[in-house]
């Protein structure tokens, strides 16, 4: 069992100012391993060489694999797999000899640029140049379309405007939260002045500010959504209510901080509740009924609801 | 005063660092807000290859640098050729073959101009790069193609483009032939027997040409210096060295990537005359000269040139001839900037 994950704020692998300046090659070398199998290693099962038909039997064998490939990064040790059994081998571009290697890149721009390589006067660099060009250009559609799969459902699954889940893609999540998660509601005070005052632009300016804040201050694995107009929720997963809490007024501090303009008068009020037996829906409507005591109580606080007691921050 | 940002410095700050995702979101909010693919394409995603191109030229990029930023504009194509596919059911009235020509590794030209030909009536396959031409006569035997366009960047592919011509009009498929080796005017891809030449791929929208390009025979010279012999080669070498003896103390990579030049000379002379465009091998040397100016003596280049004229003449007479007309204006130059 490992142990629950409360750290925030974990920063991803974003260009730092320094690597701003470092050549493409260098910057794909830091940020991504080359994807090739360790010998042995295969991304499907052998084909017997002696058989009639051997090469068109790695043929079939590697489409195959690609058709069953259901992420992009397991597209290039499938052709890692086939350049191998055609008998080359794969060097980092950076390394490349210009006389043995085919200057087809088969890392797709998902790590260091990777080319294929063989004795250029083999048989293998034969066979390479006959069929590796129409193999990659098969796992190339078939990395485009995952990755088309994946922009598809980040499209049905984000609220554009804030970045975070829609409320369907968010109940989703919370119909799989556990004993010992949390959630919280969070209701934005006097959004709707904003938007009276200055315009639905500047309500939404607010909206993604908010957004962009959750986003950055939670943690990878924790789950944002957009529940209605101006309601927000969050699930994190391993995470007591009052640690929750605690985070919901480092928000707060850090909304205070970083707000927009327009945004002045705009502040949360929160409900926060555990994930109890009764499940993710039970916590929510606790969470609800949290928030609406905190809405109660003047606006601008966190309330904690707890299954025994109940008791305000 | 604020001065706006081009799309194209937006979309390349992505290229140069590597960051895919940025890249490929840029150009489909792009495409979401109405730009139209053929514009985004040359506004955009060309140009940033070209810049590419430049900056590897000028010394400032590697191949390896080439490799990681071309394929941050082929994730980015590629989705949007995804996002542009035309939804529902339609008659695809005509089946457009787009490959690359036998030896040509540049595949982006033409999966850009793949992008620009699919329609609602029109199915588009791309093959990739490098298609040997007998792969292609395998693929066009199924008779449910109705043109082949292909891509050919380098002119050292010309010969392999005849060939995937050659096998194209086998299955009597009419060809559209594009690309930076073609040049300018449609000599070079008539002379090698194309049916139609355009460096547009709005001309794949267009009526399908008819099949009217000659068969052409390929010169027994022509083919002697696409695949010259690695002893004309030692023998232009050797020559030089003695000529210039300070290039004795080359390194053996040094040695290779010169013995390797001259391969490329012999191949240029080789295109030139199949093509009947002695330009190509100006172009050659003088592209040689803007590389290596200042660090390498034009005298090089052209006594180069002269001497695998006299290593190649005994067999390939027209091809000297060429060689030694191409060193006169790279010669001038030398003298004009003296």
């Amino acid at each position: 069992m490992t142990e629950p994950d409360t750290t925030f704020g974990a920063e991803g692998a974003a260009p730092t100012g320094a690597d701003w300046q470092l050549p493409p090659a260098v910057q794909a070398t830091q940020r991504a391993r080359v994807p090739r199998p360790s010998r042995g290693e295969r991304a499907y099962p052998p084909v017997d060489a002696d058989q009639d038909g051997a090469v068109a039997g790695l043929q079939v064998a590697a489409l195959r694999a690609l058709l069953r490939a259901i992420s992009a990064d397991q597209v290039a040790p499938v052709l890692a797999t086939f350049i191998r059994d055609l008998g080359g081998g794969l060097v980092p571009a950076r390394l490349a000899d210009p006389a043995t290697t085919l200057p087809v890149d088969v890392s797709f721009g998902l790590s260091e640029p990777t080319l294929p390589y063989a004795d250029s006067v083999s048989v293998a660099a034969m066979r390479l140049a006959q069929l590796l060009p129409e193999m990659v250009e098969d796992a190339r559609l078939v990395v485009t379309r995952l990755h088309g799969d994946v922009r598809r459902t980040h499209e049905a699954t984000r609220d554009p405007l804030t970045g975070l889940l829609t409320r369907r893609a968010w109940m989703r999540r919370l119909a799989e939260a556990d004993v010992g998660d949390s959630v919280c509601m969070i209701d934005l005070d006097r959004l709707k002045a904003v938007n009276d005052r200055d315009g639905h632009a500047a309500g939404n300016e607010v909206l993604r500010a908010i957004g962009a804040l959750l986003l950055h201050g939670l943690r990878d694995g924790d789950s944002c959504g957009r529940y209605g107009g101006d309601e927000l929720a969050c699930l994190t997963p391993r995470l007591p209510a009052q640690a929750l809490a605690d985070r919901c007024e480092w928000l707060r501090a850090q909304w205070e901080q970083q707000r927009p303009a327009c945004a002045a008068d705009v502040g949360f009020s929160i409900g926060v509740a555990a994930v109890t037996a009764e499940g993710g829906r039970a916590a929510l409507q606790t969470a609800d009924e949290a928030l609406y005591r905190a809405k109660a109580a003047g606006r601008g606080i966190t309330v904690v609801a707890d299954v025994t007691a109940q008791e305000e921050l | 005063m604020t001065t706006a940002v081009l799309p194209l410095e937006t979309y390349f700050r992505s290229v140069r660092a590597v960051d895919a995702a940025g890249a490929t979101g840029f150009i489909l909010e792009m495409f979401d807000e109405g730009t139209p693919v053929q514009s985004i394409i040359s506004e955009v995603l060309a140009p940033s290859q070209v810049r590419v191109g430049e900056l590897w030229q000028q010394g400032e990029w590697s191949v390896a640098d080439e490799h990681a930023a071309t394929a941050v504009t082929e994730a980015a194509l590629l989705a949007l050729g995804h996002a542009a596919r035309p939804r529902g059911v339609a008659l695809q009235e005509r089946h457009i073959l787009v490959a690359c020509a036998e030896g040509e590794w540049h595949a982006l030209p033409a999966r850009m101009a793949a992008v620009v030909a699919a329609g609602p009536r029109t199915r588009v396959t791309m093959l990739g790069p490098s298609l040997p031409a007998d792969q292609l006569a395998r693929r066009l035997s199924g008779g449910d193609v109705d043109l082949l366009a292909l891509s050919c960047t380098m002119p050292t592919n010309l010969l392999g483009a005849a060939r995937c011509i050659a096998a194209a009009h086998d299955y009597d498929v009419p060809v559209l032939v594009g690309g930076r080796a073609f040049g300018d005017s449609p000599l070079r891809a008539h002379a090698i027997g194309a049916d139609s030449w355009s460096n547009d791929p709005m001309a794949l929208l267009g009526p399908m040409p008819a099949r009217t390009g000659p068969a052409v025979e390929t010169p027994h010279e022509v083919l002697m210096l696409d695949a010259v012999d690695g002893a004309v080669v030692a023998l232009a070498y050797e020559r030089m060295v003695a000529t210039f003896p300070r290039l004795a103390t080359m390194t053996p990579a040094q040695r290779a990537r010169t013995l390797e030049d001259f391969g490329w000379m012999a191949r240029y002379t080789a295109a030139a005359l199949l093509t009947g465009d002695d330009v190509i091998v100006d172009e050659l040397l003088l592209w040689l000269y803007s590389l290596l100016a200042g660090r390498v003596p034009v005298e090089v280049i052209t006594t180069s040139a002269l001497l695998l004229a006299d290593a190649v003449e005994p067999e390939a007479p027209r091809g000297a001839e060429l060689l030694r007309h191409a060193a006169g204006p790279v010669a001038s130059l030398r003298q004009a900037s003296a």
